[in-house]
Parts: structure tokens; C-alpha cells; sequence
């Protein structure tokens, strides 16, 4: 079933066309990535689909449902989580804060605290974060950081959940454990959309990739398909064919 | 006609040393980023020195402008950027406004230090009496003058930024600061030429409206938020619409006195509305200007502070009302008077925490609402009734929610502006309002400048005398007090602190903002007017003067240099402000100095009346210790001591001595609060001698940091 | 003086706790020039902040002729002849063209001297000196970033991801440009993430992956793992 789904989808700023009539959607259950090289509009779509920047043309559509004219906060609370490739961590407040307060968010204005802590440990526990649970979120180091915002995404019980560059930062060993976390979440129903520079993380989890490129897909399908696409090689290389 | 053009000339006038003001506010807003709320107590210091080497020297005019205005202000400039703002850099937007609000309070203080503020200093116009007539309408030369000093500075001005390098590069700061510095230019340079340049208009500005405004250093001072209003029309950034607004605002205010009487207004409401017009332009313009204005992004300080806990914060509750409960019986009656009004200004310190602490607006009029709270006693609880009580935290939390509405599309400084707006069109305006009908009724807001305050009484029980009103008002500090650490504590509090720390991702997670930000100025400004009424209550009688802008300002300020974050920095605000602490402190240490140092006793002696300079100079120390010292400082040590339990004893035995010794009577107050205040502060520096987190930088020490190296090892 | 414009030795440096670059050597040799590739954040852009004196190194030495130059100060580099074009657009958006060539004569050079020079190799810029140039498009915007290393002759230019978010055509003659200063003798360390873009005129190249330089040779030498450090496998 199709959870979120953005539909020919363009955005301006200025002169400059960010997303030009960009097309994509995610399966619950399923992961798919979105790739493509810097500057491509992979960020700028994210904004869209969590409502943070408006389109001038296009469609958002969550369950179903067209949201394009729905507050962030109301997309959220429809079941649309994500993470920030520049952190945007409550640094003023420990881990499991972080993740109570987030349960709390989604409950509304009136969230029974509670009900919020019940949601957190568990969720803290389950992202490898048990060890720092009480340590002020804005001392950890990247990698960890990244999963608190992961865990504060999930506390939000969403259907789809958006990861901007999640691995970035991270260890060797962190990523493992990462991608075991990613298809757990996948088998348990979440449709989840893959922003990643991490190539091997991206081939091994997602079963579908869209590639961006000047805000246009070029090429879709699954990782095997795309690697071996030559467009998809000369987005990612440069234009000139080679020397060799 | 001719009345017409004369209004014209005079507005002309006005719009001149307006723009002056402004022009120099810009030009340091947009090249260092540091909105400087001190230039108007620039301007003030700038005419007193040159009224001091004009009138009181005897020096001729043109010698003591240059050196006033060609020498001493640049140089004072380029101090302010070598001393202080260089500091500024990188650190965050609230950092900023509090550090120039910190240096606005000291150079205020400064001045009134330097110059007795009775005396009167005559400060004739230049040319006084001499008109010139063009086609009938009477120009005064000083008018004249002005134009043409306004017409050379923005012709120097635009000359330097549009046809010399460093003014290019000056502009070029404005979009990026180091690709200026990858063009061979040195930013700090160019940063010290634009603080003298900003420091000579601003005072400028001071010698040429002072012999309107009379020598007189807070009206002098808060001349300038009419500036503000031209900076803001030229959004901070663009000179020539600055030069606009100030043409607007001078003309504006102009033409509605001249005109005032063919207006069908009540003549009883103009005379503080026409000096308000300058910030309800200010507010106009904020509120509904075309494109919303945003301040820096956020850099994000880390903070220091431990989540309160309920066994701390009930503890602390207890001990002051036990404390103020023993105090209560070896006080005499005048000090208790005095020290009554400690609560209430510790209440209104409280209600800061939510609103800047945990929310981090900067909030600049905390006291108009807790003069709204006051009026609210003054006409309901005529008869001691709880109900004034309700009224006077209800009616300024709804205002507070008004005031929370410009929130919504502005953030950082130009947020601060709406505020200072705010609270300066209570003092000008609505505070002073006389007697007026209206909607078929009488209103006297402030009671014709003086409240006359009932004290409550609670179902029989009277706080009316001075003891009972003691204990009662610790009572009350200590439940707010504990109410704060509740809403910390709380999942609301937490969405507080995320808000702070990322809009963004509260909004994609969920969080309704605007609902969110009503709801923390509502509480905050019921929570001063609560404390307004506590302590108006506790003066008994209070004028609008306790409850203006400067005393927002210095009470914010305290609470900064103590601990935006924790209740006891509050108390120690109250203390500090409503005792008069460093009266008490510094006429202490001038008695104490041997009579032959008669100049040490005079020094401390003025530093003790002088609270604004004593303020403004710790609050410019706040740089390092961005969560204040009593959360960085006394807490950690104390922390500390109640792990050890011989050392508490030691410290609870020598208080317990002190205390009997003073209930029987062999020692005297001062020598009780000397020991008290010993053993309370200096002794925990002895036993510990360094403070953890005493050095933020130091991170060796910080407990959390090992957990982290820790637990990465176990990966 | 040795052969060495710019030599890089066991240069690290870190955001926060974070390493962001780990033990990088790296050399630029006289009047030649240095591809240096790699998928984003991989720390291409931190390795020209550092070398620009815009960001601290943790340890390792800068040698700029063979001087040590850690710790000094951009404008300080700037004035000795390295010149970076940020990432980005590499210009003041509120300044006119004319305005932000002014910006480029720190050396030494008159105004009008600059503005004949820019003129000269970028006509289009020659055709409207009073604009804003946070008007123009992004490619102009470019030539007026590429215009202060023709005005000032650096002794070493560094240039991160000209063809940012330009069309391949454009971003091509801009780097036609650059080989023409490069010509003019100037040592050039080019970044970019489209490495076929710039391997044809490049001298020598190396690859960097998670804050490493992994390979450093000829550019054919490189090419051969181009595909492995961006697309994994």
C-alpha cells in the first residue's frame, strides 16, 4: 500500500528550480532510497513531504489523503516522521527527554506524560541509545546523535518515516547494527524513505532507489537496475565521457 | 498655511537627529550583527561630555565638538569593539541584546555617577534666538544646522560605502563575513571602524537633541528606542529607508501635535500618546511590515543546568519560608517594610524562567505586566479581597498573549524590539493616562500616578502587618517557585526547551507552535503580574516609575548574571534589588575602610547607590558563564557539601550558634548576616576549591562526558 | 624555494569532537594542477577551508613555498597569494559587479586595472557592471567568483564544486577558464564531485573517502577506482 506518495512536484527558489516536476513513493514495509548527487533537491523533497516548504506545483498525498496544504504539525500527526541531515537534536534536553517529549508532541496540546515516558524507554532502549539515556542530547557525538533523532522520530508511532543521511557519522559498526534496525522497522509494517551517501548501506537495505538529478528523477528501479544505469553514472561522474 | 511649513521645518528637524541615531545603529546592526541597545546611552554619555568641556570647562564650541565628537567617540568605539563586542562573535542572539542591555545599564550608571543628576545643567541651543526667514516661515538656525550636519553625514556616508574599498568592504561583511576575510581584508578591522563610526553618529545625535530634551541622562538615554522605529522602516540593513522612517516619524509626530486640536480625540489622552508615537510606528511596522522579519539563526549554547528535581525544589521552598519565619522574629519592624517587597520582585524574577529560560524569548517588559497586576489590586482589592489576586494574574496573561502574537513571524531582536516596544507605550501612555470616561465609565488606570495597594487578607486571615505580610509573601514565592520546577519538569516544559532548541523539528513531529508560545506568555505574564501585585502590596504605595522599561531591563539583567534557569537566582534577584543588596554590601565595605582612604570610602560609597552600574558591569562579565553563577557556581559546590555529611553539620552548627547568639542577643544584626553570608558562600569555596563545571570549556571533569567515553568503549 | 606550491602533511582536523579529516598528505606541485574527488562528505570542502586558514587543523603542518603556515590567519593567506572560490556562489549578492571586483584588489592592483582584467576574460560580466550580482545567474555569478583569481594571480587557487548546480555545458566553460589561469602559471587544487569533469585537465589527482585520500596518481591512475569509492561495491 502506498503510505506517502509526492506527485509531479515542483519548487522554486528564486531563479533557481529546486525540484522540477519530481515524482515518488513509498510502500509501507517497504524501503526505498533517494539518491543523487549534491545540490540534487534530495533535501529540499523532505521538506516537502514534511510540509516545511511549500510547492509551487504538485501533489503530497499521505494514506491516500491529499495533504499539500496541511501544516507540519498536522502531516505529523497523520503519521509522517523524519530526521535532519543537519541535526536538529533538543540539545537543552537529555536523550530520553528528547524521545518523551517527542511521544508528547504527537499526543497534542494536552500530551499525558505518562503515556510519553511508557513510549520512550522502550524506544531509547531499542536504537542502541540505552547506555546514554540520561546524558544531555547535545554532547553526544554524530553518530549516536543521529539515532536519538531516529528514536524521536519513531516516537511519534508513524507510518513513514523520512532519513536524511541517518549514517553519516556514524561507525562501521553503528551502520551494521543500523541496517539491521532499518529492515526490523520495514518488517514491522513502516514505509520508510532513505536519504544516504553511504553506497553500501543504501544497496544493502533498499529494495527500490530513486535517483534525483537538478530536481528531476532520472532514473528508477531497483539497485541493481540503477547501477547499472549510465545516466545515473554520469549524474554521479561529471558529463564529459571519458579519456579512457 | 505657513503654520503648516513651520511644522514642517521643526518635524524636519526632529527626523534629522533621527536619522543620525538610526544611521548608526544600522551601520553597526549589519556589519557586526550586534543589535547595540546601548547606542542611546551612547548618545547621553556623548553630550554630557561635551556639555562638560562646552559649559563646565568653558572650552570654545568648535574645539570641544572635535574633541568630543572627532576624538573621544571614536576612540570610545573602537574600545567597545576591542573590550567587549569582539567577544560577541559567534555566540548567541540572546548573548548579544543581553550584553549591550548589560553595557546600556553601566554607562547609564556611569553617568549618573560622574554627574549629580539633580543639579541642573543649562545646555543652550546653538544659536539660541537666531531665525532665519524664508517666504515668512521662521527657521530657527539650529534647525538649519541640523539639516545641513544630517545632509554632510549622509553624504560622507554614502561617499565611504559606495567609493572607497574599506566601505565596500564594509557592505561586503554584511553577506559574508569570510569571504571578506579570503579577499585579504581583516574583519576585526573593519568591525572596530564601524563601531567608531556608530559611536560618533550616536553622539552626534546626543549633543544636537539634548538642549531640547533638557541634560537629563534616562530620557536622553531612551531617546533612541524612537530611532528604532526609522532602523526597523529600513529593516536594519538599508541606510536610505532608515533616512525614510526617520523623515516619517519626525514629520508624523510633528504634524499630530500641531494638528492635534481639529482631531476629535479626547484632549486628556493625547499628551502620552504623542510621545508614544514613535513606538506604536515601531510596533506597526514589526507587527504588520511586509516581509516578516527573521533575527540570526540560533547558535546553540549549551547549557549547564541539571533538571531541577521535586526533593531539591520542595527542599529549597521549605527553607525559605523557614528562614523568612525565623527572620520574621529577630527583624526589626522598618527592615521587615523593606524587606517585604523581596517576594514580589523574586516572583516577577520567577516569572522570567519560563519565557526567556525555558522558552528564550527575550522578553523585555516583564514589569508592565506586573504594573498591570498592580492597577488590578488597586481597583479589586480595595478590601483585601483574594479575588484582586486572580484578576491580577488573569488580565495580564491575556495580555501577555497579545504580546506573544508578533512571536509568530518574528524571532531573536526584532521579537526583543516588539517587547521594548511594548513595555515603553505602557510607561508613556497607558500608565500615565488621567482620568477618562469611557463606554459610559470612569477609568483612572494608574490612580493619578500613584497606587494606593491594600494587602490581602485570606478568609479572615490578615497579611496586613509587616511580619505576617513577610512570611505570607515567602509562602507565595515558595509555591511559584516550586510551580516553575513543575513546569520544567513537565512534558509542556520539555516542548519548551525543544522549541528553543530546533522550530523545526517540533514542527514535524507534531507540535502546534503558536499554541505553544501563547501558552508560555500567558504564563509568564500571569506570573508577573502576580508578582507585581506581591510587590506592590509589599511598598504599600507604588509610582509608575517602579514599573518602567529600565527596571525590565535591570530586573532581566540580574536574573541573567544569577541564572536565567533557576529559582534560587530569583530569589537572589529579589534580594539584590528589593533590599538594595550592594547598598548594603558596599556602604558595609565603606565603613570598614580606615578614614584616611576617604577616597575608597567614596568609591564604595557611590557604588553602593549606584545599582545600574554595579548591574551593567557583571552583566558585561556574562560572556563566559552564559547560565549565570548561582546554577554554575554556588550550586554545584553545595551539591557537593550535602554529600558530606560532617561538613553540613559544621555549617548548619555555626549558623545554629550564630542564630542564638543573635536571638540572645550578643551580637547585632550586621554581624548575623556577615557570618550567615560567610558560611554560606565562602566556606563551600573553601572546602571545595574548584567548582565542577566551574570551567565550561573544561570538559575533563563533567561527569556526562565519561558515561559517553564510556559507553562508546562498550560498543 | 622548492618545487612545491603547497604541501600537505598529516593534516587532521575535527568539527566538535568529530574527525573530519584524518592524516592527509597531500602536495601541489609548481604552476601544475590537483583534482581532488570524492562523493559528498568525504571532506574535500574542510581540506580547502583549512588550507584557506578558514577552519583550525588539529595537527600536521601547511606548507604554502615552503613555509609553515598553520595557525595564520585567512586574510593573512589571502594577502599571500591563496586565493579560494568558496563553495557555492564565491560572491557578495548585495554588491554590484563592479563592487565585488573592488573586493579583489588587495594586492595591489588599481580599480581600474581589476575591472579591464575581468572584463577582458569574462565579457559577459563587462556587459553589466552595475548589477547586483546576487541578480545574476549562476554561472555569471562564477565568472565574478573566477574573476578575483584573474585580478590577484595567486600563487595557489583552490576552487570547490564550480559546476554546483550549473548545467554541464556552462560548468565545462568555466573550467575552461580556470586552465587558462592554470596556464598563466598558476598552481590550481580543484575539488569537485563530477570527477570526469575535471580528470581531462588535470595533472595529477586523488580520491577521498570518509576524510581520507585513498588514492593519489595520475589521472588514470585514479579513474580506474572512480566507481568503487562513489557508488560502493
Amino acid at each position: 500500500m502506498r503510505v506517502l506518495e509526492a506527485i509531479d512536484i515542483s519548487v522554486r527558489f528564486g531563479g533557481i528550480t529546486a525540484l522540477d516536476g519530481a515524482s515518488l513513493a513509498v510502500e509501507s514495509g517497504g524501503i526505498t532510497g533517494l539518491i543523487g548527487p549534491n545540490g540534487a533537491g534530495k533535501t529540499t523533497m523532505f521538506d516537502v513531504l514534511t510540509g516545511l516548504t511549500p510547492v509551487d506545483s504538485g501533489r503530497v498525498m499521505v494514506d491516500g489523503r491529499n495533504v499539500t496544504r496541511v501544516a507540519p504539525h498536522r502531516r505529523a500527526r497523520l503519521g509522517v516522521a523524519r530526521t535532519f541531515q543537519r541535526l536538529e537534536l533538543f540539545g537543552g534536553l537529555t536523550v530520553l527527554e528528547n524521545v518523551e517529549c517527542a511521544a508528547g508532541m504527537a499526543l497534542g496540546v494536552r500530551g499525558r506524560a505518562a503515556a510519553a515516558r511508557r513510549v520512550a524507554g522502550p524506544l531509547v532502549a531499542r536504537v542502541g541509545l540505552g547506555p546514554v539515556a540520561h546524558v544531555r542530547a547535545g554532547l553526544l557525538p554524530t553518530g549516536q546523535a543521529r539515532l536519538v533523532e531516529v528514536a524521536r522520530a519513531l516516537a511519534t508511532h508513524p507510518k513513514v518515516l523520512l532519513l536524511d543521511e541517518p549514517a553519516s557519522g556514524q561507525s562501521e559498526t553503528e551502520r551494521e547494527q543500523f541496517a539491521r534496525l532499518l529492515r526490523e522497522l520495514a518488517q514491522d509494517g513502516l514505509g520508510i524513505l532513505l536519504v544516504e551517501h553511504d553506497m553500501d548501506l543504501v544497496m544493502s537495505v533498499c529494495e527500490y532507489l530513486v535517483v534525483l538529478n537538478f530536481g528531476r528523477v532520472i532514473a528508477a528501479g531497483s539497485p541493481a537496475d540503477v547501477r547499472r544505469d549510465p545516466s545515473v553514472m554520469s549524474a554521479y561522474l561529471g558529463s564529459r565521457v571519458s579519456h579512457g | 498655511m505657513q503654520q503648516f511649513f513651520s511644522y514642517t521645518v521643526s518635524g524636519m528637524g526632529t527626523a534629522a537627529i533621527y536619522a543620525i541615531a538610526a544611521a548608526g545603529l544600522v551601520l553597526t546592526y549589519t556589519t557586526t550583527g550586534v543589535f547595540n541597545f546601548a547606542h542611546g546611552a551612547t548618545s547621553m554619555l556623548g553630550a554630557f561630555t561635551y556639555w562638560q568641556m562646552r559649559f563646565a570647562w568653558h572650552l570654545p564650541a568648535p574645539v570641544a565638538l572635535v574633541l568630543c565628537l572627532g576624538v573621544l567617540a571614536p576612540l570610545f568605539g573602537m574600545l567597545l569593539e576591542r573590550g567587549v563586542m569582539r567577544y560577541l562573535d559567534g555566540t548567541s542572539e540572546t548573548t548579544k541584546v543581553v550584553t549591550t542591555i548589560s553595557l546600556m545599564l553601566g554607562l547609564l550608571g556611569l553617568s549618573l555617577w560622574i554627574w549629580n543628576p539633580s543639579a541642573s545643567r543649562p545646555f543652550p541651543r546653538f544659536w539660541e534666538g537666531e531665525v532665519l526667514t524664508v517666504g515668512g516661515v521662521r527657521i530657527p538656525y539650529h534647525v538649519v544646522a541640523t539639516l545641513a550636519i544630517t545632509g554632510f553625514v549622509a553624504i560622507v556616508l554614502w561617499l565611504m560605502l559606495k567609493r572607497t574599498r574599506f566601505g565596500v568592504s564594509m557592505r561586503a561583511v554584511v553577506d559574508d563575513r569570510s569571504l571578506v576575510a579570503l579577499n585579504g581584508a581583516r574583519p576585526h578591522v573593519i568591525s572596530m571602524a564601524s563601531w567608531s563610526v556608530g559611536t560618533v553618529l550616536a553622539a552626534m545625535a546626543g549633543v544636537l537633541i539634548a538642549p531640547s530634551l533638557k541634560l537629563s541622562a534616562l530620557p536622553l538615554t531612551l531617546l533612541v528606542v524612537n530611532a528604532y522605529a526609522a532602523a526597523v522602516m529600513g529593516k536594519l540593513k538599508s541606510l536610505p529607508l532608515t533616512f525614510v522612517g526617520a523623515l516619517v516619524l519626525g514629520l508624523g509626530t510633528e504634524y499630530l501635535r500641531g494638528y492635534q486640536g481639529s482631531l476629535r480625540i479626547s484632549q486628556k489622552l493625547m499628551p502620552g500618546f504623542l510621545a508614544s508615537v514613535p513606538v506604536v510606528i515601531l510596533l506597526v511596522v514589526l507587527v504588520v511590515g511586509r516581509s516578516p522579519l527573521r533575527g540570526q539563526t540560533i547558535t546553540r549554547v549549551r547549557e549547564t543546568v541539571q533538571r531541577p528535581t521535586w526533593a531539591g525544589s520542595t527542599g529549597m521552598g521549605a527553607g525559605i519560608v523557614l528562614i523568612a519565619a525565623l527572620l520574621s522574629d529577630v527583624l526589626p519592624r522598618t527592615d521587615l517594610f523593606t524587606l517585604g517587597r523581596i517576594w514580589g520582585l523574586g516572583i516577577i524574577a520567577l516569572s522570567l524562567i519560563p519565557v526567556v529560560g525555558f522558552g528564550g524569548h527575550l522578553s523585555l517588559c516583564q514589569m508592565s505586566f506586573a504594573g498591570v497586576g498592580m492597577v488590578m489590586i488597586q481597583h479589586l482589592g480595595g478590601r483585601g479581597s483574594p479575588l484582586a489576586l486572580i484578576a491580577a494574574a488573569a488580565v495580564p496573561a491575556v495580555l501577555g498573549m497579545i504580546v506573544a502574537i508578533p512571536s509568530f513571524r518574528l524571532s531573536g531582536i526584532y521579537f526583543a524590539l516588539s517587547t521594548a516596544a511594548f513595555a515603553v507605550l505602557m510607561d508613556r501612555w497607558i500608565f500615565l493616562l488621567p482620568r477618562f470616561r469611557f463606554l459610559g465609565m470612569d477609568w483612572d488606570i494608574f490612580n493619578g500616578g500613584s497606587l494606593d495597594l491594600r494587602r490581602t487578607r485570606f478568609f479572615g486571615l490578615s497579611t496586613e502587618g509587616n511580619r505576617a505580610f513577610f512570611v505570607y509573601g515567602a509562602v507565595a514565592f515558595a509555591l511559584v517557585s516550586v510551580a516553575v520546577v513543575a513546569i520544567r519538569r513537565s512534558n509542556y516544559g520539555q516542548r519548551l526547551i525543544a522549541l528553543k532548541d530546533s522550530p523545526a523539528a517540533c514542527a514535524t513531529l507534531g507540535m502546534n507552535i503558536k499554541v505553544a508560545k501563547l501558552g508560555v506568555f500567558a504564563v509568564s505574564a500571569g506570573l508577573a503580574g502576580l508578582g507585581g501585585a506581591l510587590y506592590g502590596q509589599g511598598m504599600q504605595s507604588a509610582t509608575t516609575e517602579s514599573v518602567q522599561f529600565l527596571s525590565s531591563l535591570t530586573l532581566l539583567m540580574v536574573m541573567v548574571v544569577a541564572g536565567l534557569n533557576s529559582p534560587g537566582a530569583a530569589l537572589f534577584a529579589g534580594v539584590f534589588l528589593g533590599f538594595g543588596l550592594n547598598n548594603v554590601i558596599f556602604g558595609k565595605l565603606a565603613d570598614l575602610v580606615p578614614d584616611r582612604l576617604g577616597w575608597a570610602q567614596g568609591f564604595f560609597d557611590k557604588l553602593g547607590t549606584n545599582t545600574l552600574i554595579v548591574v551593567g558591569l557583571a552583566g558585561l562579565s556574562l560572556g563566559r558563564h552564559p547560565d549565570g553563577f548561582v546554577a554554575t557556581r554556588l550550586r554545584p559546590r553545595w551539591d557537593q557539601i550535602l554529600a558530606r555529611p560532617h561538613a553540613l553539620l559544621g555549617i548548619g552548627g555555626t549558623l545554629g550558634v550564630a542564630y542564638t547568639a543573635r536571638v540572645a542577643g550578643l551580637i547585632g544584626n550586621w554581624p548575623f548576616a556577615i557570618v550567615t553570608l560567610v558560611v554560606l558562600v565562602f566556606v563551600p569555596r573553601v572546602i571545595i576549591p574548584k567548582g565542577p563545571g566551574a570551567n565550561a570549556e573544561d570538559l575533563s571533569g563533567d561527569p556526562e562526558e565519561v558515561m559517553i567515553r564510556a559507553s562508546a568503549r562498550g560498543h | 624555494m622548492g618545487e612545491m606550491a603547497l604541501e600537505l602533511n598529516g593534516v587532521r582536523a575535527r568539527y566538535g569532537s568529530v574527525e573530519v579529516l584524518h592524516e592527509v598528505d597531500l602536495s601541489l606541485r609548481r604552476g601544475s594542477v590537483l583534482a581532488v574527488l570524492g562523493s559528498n562528505g568525504a571532506g574535500k570542502s574542510t581540506l580547502l577551508k583549512v588550507t584557506a586558514g578558514l577552519h583550525p587543523i588539529a595537527s600536521g603542518s601547511i606548507r604554502l613555498d615552503g613555509r609553515n603556515v598553520v595557525g595564520w590567519s585567512p586574510d593573512r593567506l589571502a594577502r599571500r597569494g591563496v586565493c579560494l572560490i568558496p563553495e557555492g556562489r564565491g560572491v557578495f549578492p548585495h554588491l554590484t559587479v563592479r563592487e565585488n571586483l573592488w573586493m579583489a584588489t588587495h594586492l595591489g592592483v588599481t580599480r581600474k586595472d581589476a575591472e579591464a582584467m575581468a572584463f577582458e576574460r569574462f565579457a559577459r560580466l563587462g556587459d553589466r557592471p552595475n548589477q547586483l550580482a546576487g541578480t545574476l545567474s549562476g554561472g555569471e555569478q562564477q565568472m565574478l567568483a573566477l574573476a578575483r583569481a584573474v585580478i590577484t594571480k595567486p600563487s595557489v587557487l583552490m576552487v570547490d564544486e564550480l559546476s554546483m548546480g550549473l548545467a554541464p555545458r556552462l560548468a565545462d566553460s568555466l573550467y575552461e577558464s580556470v586552465r587558462q589561469i592554470a596556464a598563466d602559471g598558476v598552481s590550481v587544487l580543484l575539488v569537485e564531485q563530477f570527477a570526469r569533469t575535471v580528470l581531462g585537465m588535470a595533472d595529477r589527482a586523488a580520491i577521498m573517502v570518509s576524510g581520507r585520500v585513498v588514492i593519489q596518481g595520475t589521472p588514470a591512475d585514479v579513474e580506474a577506482h572512480l566507481s568503487s569509492a562513489y557508488l560502493g561495491g
